[in-house]
């Protein structure tokens, strides 16, 4: 008997880069397959190849022993594959039962009536769990409901296989056995999946089989239990033990002269820099913190860490000025910070360097740098931060004049570094600088941000990969889904099982 | 709201279909016992309903912003006073036929314009009429500049006329009505909402647009062979002017943008207005803009969207079984 | 029709196309940094004709000297639409602050009937009239002004975005407003600069037009799709493509109007904007991605 899907040396590339590699895999009908991988692994776009929203590079798609290779997304839908997005895209002016609707009508190559149409989307809607919200616009929806109403508009497609990425991202603890059920109930009707999943314990309960990729290739398949005490996949998310330890210089202390590595509170004593007081994030109608405090004291560096979906973003931003805390206070040097906005925080000492790099990129890099220097606290020192930066990164020196677009990922991530730098700041926020680089590089901009501190800045480092953070900070918060689970000092938090534990629920 | 909508019509049929026969008779009986100037001022109204409307299919329930819709209203004029003129054809056929000649164009465009996308449809569509204006201006096959007169003998009176504009009014709004509740007014809202999403779940969003805008053209030519029937005489420069497209931007966006009842509101607002300031044509105008950019920023639903979310009104709509009325 | 007819055509609209430039570019700018429609661009440029003309026939004020007056008055009002009207809009999208911009262009023609006569105005000074002579070809002295002022202005604003910090914030704002602002570049504060330069280079092409050709109250419409053809042409928000867009069009209008009559020389530049718009929507200079940059 056919597999019900069958990829056969799948590749994807952008430009130079390469997103997905010769993957292959087939699954049985009735299955529930999981996708597991780190940031950058690969795992959306490959969704995006079965459904048809990409176009493949190379290899071959068959579902249902048809090949689908290249069919573009209507045709797809209609010959069974539904899918949910990570960021739900509901029509939002319409009411709930009218966006399951659309599917029923034009999602099968059946034509039915609008009166069938709207029993089969109550039908629908009841499985999901939103019968009592039918009538309502859609745009009015909190963040759950938005993500059964993605469930609900992908069963309206009546498909044989259902790609659901990310599903249970951003839901809160109290949520999630809802959404479980859910899809449990959908699994013993006989829906096939592919579960796209960071939190594990929701993945391994559901999955029979699971496959782990990172950069674009698999690194491993096999039942949950199994693939994720494989020392391999550990390492892919966590980072690896024994280069950081090596390779990262020791970090700073405070002053000039570096002492080796105090494994305790870091810098002595001072008032702390920056404070943040319980603060609780919303982002609309979902709560992404709940009373988060964390400290940072003058010439620290501090590791935020914690899976996706924790909210270490959300902590960050807010700190930025981006988002403003519903409840709870932040200060900086004394002085409340929340709820300024952020050109106000970059001109009191706060710089950030944001995830995914943004750098300009039809400026030069030389015209990165200065506008990096905008603020008013910037402009005097702006001719020292810049040899500075050069110094730095001698890799920028030599570019820049080229711009930013034509830079390797990892110098963009200088550029990023560097680019904050110019702002003068007493605190630097660098958020996720290692996503996405190879690991010599990633050595390079940990040199440099230890002697970024050095110089007496303190930094506060959100990163993936934990082991590398913890090498080189003074004390650590672990994230977990919006509060801090774990806080001490950089090597209490290496030592302690709560990582692995956490992470992967052993 | 469609779905409440729906229900409300199921249950409470009479008051609602009580209202609107007593307005329908209204309508019919006008003309024996009002003013001629009256009449006139119904017709423009009708008509100024029936060109809302088909703003509305088009921008409101789309989402295709387009400020080249006086372009459909010329062509269908010329289409149908060279339908008269050329080939004697009586009048309706003349309608059918300036409908037909916009639904066409319309047609004819839809492959490159459809390309556009968001604000660059907008412009296109500006571009598109303000080009159609010209060349009309210069074509001397359609009477250039000079324009076209109309053989007063064989156009309907002013009586037959109204008669007209109200169906046309009553027509457009009725085709709406379905469109909303149908197969296809759920694929164009799910496009004007995200088209992206819309064509993952298998609607064919070329179509789907295709339909909105020859259905929407049509409405508007028909409407330009009235107008024609009307002066009895067109030229380029009026029946292609902007200006026809600012009113129907108006009439829709004060009176309530991708409702049933909004374009009437509006109709009936900008109609009235102009008629209180028929003088002083600039005031007019310059208080034209002013409310539009004022309900921009402060009441973006419009007249009908602020009217319903008042309890009072919310009341007396539900007395009538129309719960928020029949429209989204 | 002879060849010298033809050469002649062409280096007038080549000349001509220079005063195109100049009124496109502050439309180029708005859209290149905001990504903002502004309908009310003919407007503004229809101002400064008729405050230039106001100068010039009551206090018999040179168009080019009352430039001093006018580009200031434009840059304040054009700086307070931004900063007051369409600020509050910008989150909505791109649809609403268009609309108001277009509520404010139907707002300005009547006014400007109202305030000045629908009479075509236009303003002729001692060498308006003068013709230019090069190498047997006659060209008006008012389109090789407008050329040189083109240029002068196009240079002018490439320095500013290039050398000046403001510039850079500008730049920086066009590229990512996002990212920009955690650098702590003021956004909103940013925008009404843009609209406002955007407004002063609406100014000297008004000044140009009022004293190159005649204009009445609606002129502005057909200032604005010439703009519109420009941008499109010339890439968006490319000052040096907007010069040459400006150049290219003048050059086809001149030509169209040779082969098919004067009537037709409007249309021609709207056949062309509609040709390119279909077969490249981000323009002939422009880059395939939607974000570009001022330079």
């Amino acid at each position: 008997m056919s597999a019900l899907l069958e990829l056969q040396s799948v590749s994807k590339r952008f430009g130079g880069v390469t997103a997905v590699r010769d993957v292959s895999f087939w699954m049985e009908r009735g299955e529930t397959l999981g996708i597991i991988g780190p940031n950058g692994a690969g795992k959306t776009t490959l969704l995006n190849l079965i459904s048809g929203a990409l176009p493949v590079s190379g290899g071959r798609i068959l579902f249902c022993g048809e090949d689908i290779t290249g069919l573009p997304p209507d045709q797809i839908c209609r010959r069974g594959i539904g899918r949910t997005h990570q960021i739900p895209q509901p029509f939002g002016n319409m009411t709930v039962r009218a966006n399951v609707m659309v599917g029923c009508l034009y999602g099968r190559t059946k034509r039915i009536s609008i009166e069938e149409a709207e029993r089969r989307a109550d039908r629908i809607l009841q499985v999901v769990g939103l019968a009592a919200h039918a009538a309502r616009r859609a745009g009015d929806l909190t963040l759950l409901e938005r993500k059964r109403l993605e469930l609900a508009r992908a069963l309206s497609l009546e498909p044989r296989l259902i790609l659901l990425d990310e599903i249970a991202a951003g839901l809160t603890p109290q949520e999630l056995p809802a959404l479980k059920a859910l899809i449990c109930e959908l699994r013993s009707s006989g829906l096939s999946m592919i579960i796209i999943e960071h939190v594990f314990e929701f993945l391994c309960d559901l999955c029979g089989r699971v496959l782990v990729l990172d950069w674009g290739e698999t690194i491993a398949e096999g039942p949950p239990a199994d693939v994720v005490r494989n020392p391999r996949v550990i390492r892919s998310y966590l980072g690896s033990r024994e280069k950081s330890a090596r390779d990262t210089p020791a970090p700073a202390g405070g002053g000039e002269d570096r002492p080796a590595r105090d494994l305790h509170a870091g810098p002595a004593g001072g008032a702390p820099l920056l404070r943040v007081e319980s603060i609780d994030v919303f982002h609309g109608a979902l709560q992404a913190l709940f009373g988060v405090s964390l400290e940072i004291r003058p010439g620290e560096i501090v590791a935020l860490i914690g899976a996706n979906g924790s909210g270490k973003t959300s902590t960050v931003l807010s700190i930025a000025g981006v988002l403003r805390p519903a409840r709870g206070e932040i200060h900086f040097e004394g002085r409340r910070i929340d709820g300024l906005p952020p050109d106000r925080i970059v001109e009191l000492g706060v710089a950030q360097c944001m995830e995914g790099r943004h750098i300009f990129p039809e400026f030069t890099v030389q015209e990165n740098l200065e506008i990096g220097a905008y603020a008013r606290r910037a402009r005097p020192r702006a001719r020292d931060n810049l040899d500075l930066a050069y110094d730095l990164f001698p890799v920028l020196y030599e570019r820049r004049r080229r711009p930013g677009r034509a830079l390797s990922g990892g110098e963009q991530q200088m550029l990023a570094i560097a680019r904050a730098l110019m702002a003068d700041p007493r605190l630097l926020i660098l958020d996720e600088v290692s996503l996405g680089l190879a690991p010599v590089v990633i050595d390079r901009l940990y040199e440099a941000i230890g002697r970024i501190n050095r110089r007496g800045v303190a930094v506060l480092l959100v990163e993936q990969n934990v082991h590398r953070s913890l090498a080189i900070a003074h004390r650590g918060y672990i994230l977990e889904r919006g509060r801090v689970g774990l806080a001490g000092s950089a090597a209490e938090l290496a030592a302690s099982a709560y990582l692995t534990e956490r992470y992967f629920g052993l | 709201m469609f779905d409440a909508a729906s229900r409300a019509l199921g249950i409470a049929r009479r008051p609602w279909r009580l209202l609107l026969a007593a307005l329908l008779l209204a309508a019919l009986a006008a003309p024996s016992v009002l003013s001629a100037y009256a009449v006139y001022l119904l017709f423009t109204v009708f008509l100024y309903v029936a060109l809302a409307q088909s703003w509305n299919l088009a921008a409101g329930m789309t989402g295709l912003v387009s400020l080249g819709h006086a372009a459909f209203l010329g062509m269908g004029a010329y289409a149908g006073s060279w339908a008269m003129l050329q080939l004697g054809a009586p009048f309706i056929a003349a309608m059918a036929a300036g409908g037909t000649a916009a639904a066409a164009f319309a047609a004819a465009i839809a492959v490159p314009v459809f390309r556009f996308r968001g604000i660059y449809f907008t412009i296109g569509t500006l571009v598109l009429a303000e080009a159609l204006r010209l060349w009309m201006i210069a074509w001397p096959a359609a009477g250039a500049a000079n324009g076209l007169h109309l053989p007063v003998g064989a156009l309907p009176g002013p009586t037959a006329l109204y008669y007209v504009a109200l169906a046309l009014a009553g027509g457009a709004t009725a085709l709406l009505a379905a469109i909303m509740r149908s197969r296809l007014g759920m694929a164009l809202n799910a496009i004007r909402d995200n088209e992206g999403a819309a064509q993952m779940l298998g609607v064919n969003v070329f179509r789907a647009k295709l339909a909105s805008l020859t259905a929407s053209s049509f409405i508007a030519g028909a409407a330009g062979a009235v107008w024609a029937a009307k002066l009895a005489y067109i030229e380029p420069f009026s029946i292609f002017n902007i200006s026809w497209t600012i009113a129907m931007v108006n009439m829709v966006i004060v009176g309530g943008i991708g409702t049933l009842a909004g374009p009437v509101i509006g109709a009936f607002f900008v109609v009235l207005l102009s008629h209180q300031l028929g003088d002083y044509y600039a005031v007019q105008v310059i208080l034209t803009g002013v409310i539009l950019i004022l309900v921009i920023r402060f009441a973006p639903y419009g007249i009908w969207g602020a009217l319903r979310s008042f309890p009072v009104a919310q009341r007396v709509l539900s007395h009538l079984g129309a719960s928020g009325g029949r429209e989204p | 029709m002879q060849s010298d007819l033809w050469l002649a055509s062409a280096v007038n609209g080549l000349v001509l196309g220079g005063l195109y430039a100049a009124t496109a570019l502050g439309l180029s700018m708005v859209f290149g940094v905001m990504r903002l429609v502004n309908v009310a661009h003919g407007e503004l440029i229809i101002l400064a004709s008729y405050l230039s003309w106001t100068l010039y026939t009551r206090a018999g004020i040179d168009p080019f000297v009352g430039l001093v007056v006018v580009v200031p008055v434009l840059f304040a009002a054009g700086w307070a639409i931004q900063r007051f009207m369409l600020n509050p809009l910008m989150a909505q999208g791109m649809e609403a602050p268009m609309l108001t911009t277009f509520g404010l262009s139907i707002i300005a023609q009547s006014l400007y009937l109202f305030a000045w006569t629908p009479d075509s105005r236009s303003i002729k000074t001692w060498y308006s009239d003068n013709v230019v002579t090069v190498a047997s070809i006659a060209v008006p002295n008012m389109f090789v002004i407008a050329l040189l002022a083109a240029a002068l202005l196009a240079g002018a604003l490439h320095l500013f975005v290039t050398r000046t910090l403001a510039g850079k914030a500008v730049r920086a704002a066009s590229q990512s407003a996002r990212t920009a602002a955690m650098m702590g570049v003021d956004i909103p504060r940013v925008y009404a600069l843009t609209y406002g330069i955007g407004a002063a280079l609406a100014a000297v092409g008004g000044v140009l037009v009022a004293a190159t050709f005649t204009f009445v109250p609606s002129s502005g419409l057909a200032y604005l799709l010439k703009g519109f053809a420009v941008v499109v042409l010339g890439g968006m928000g490319s000052i040096g493509g907007t010069l040459l867009a400006g150049m290219a069009l003048g050059l086809a209008e001149s030509l169209g109007a040779a082969a098919f009559g004067t009537g037709y020389k409007d249309l021609v530049g709207l056949l062309l904007f509609l040709l390119v718009l279909t077969l490249r929507p981000a323009g002939i200079f422009g880059r395939r991605q939607a974000g570009g940059s001022l330079v």
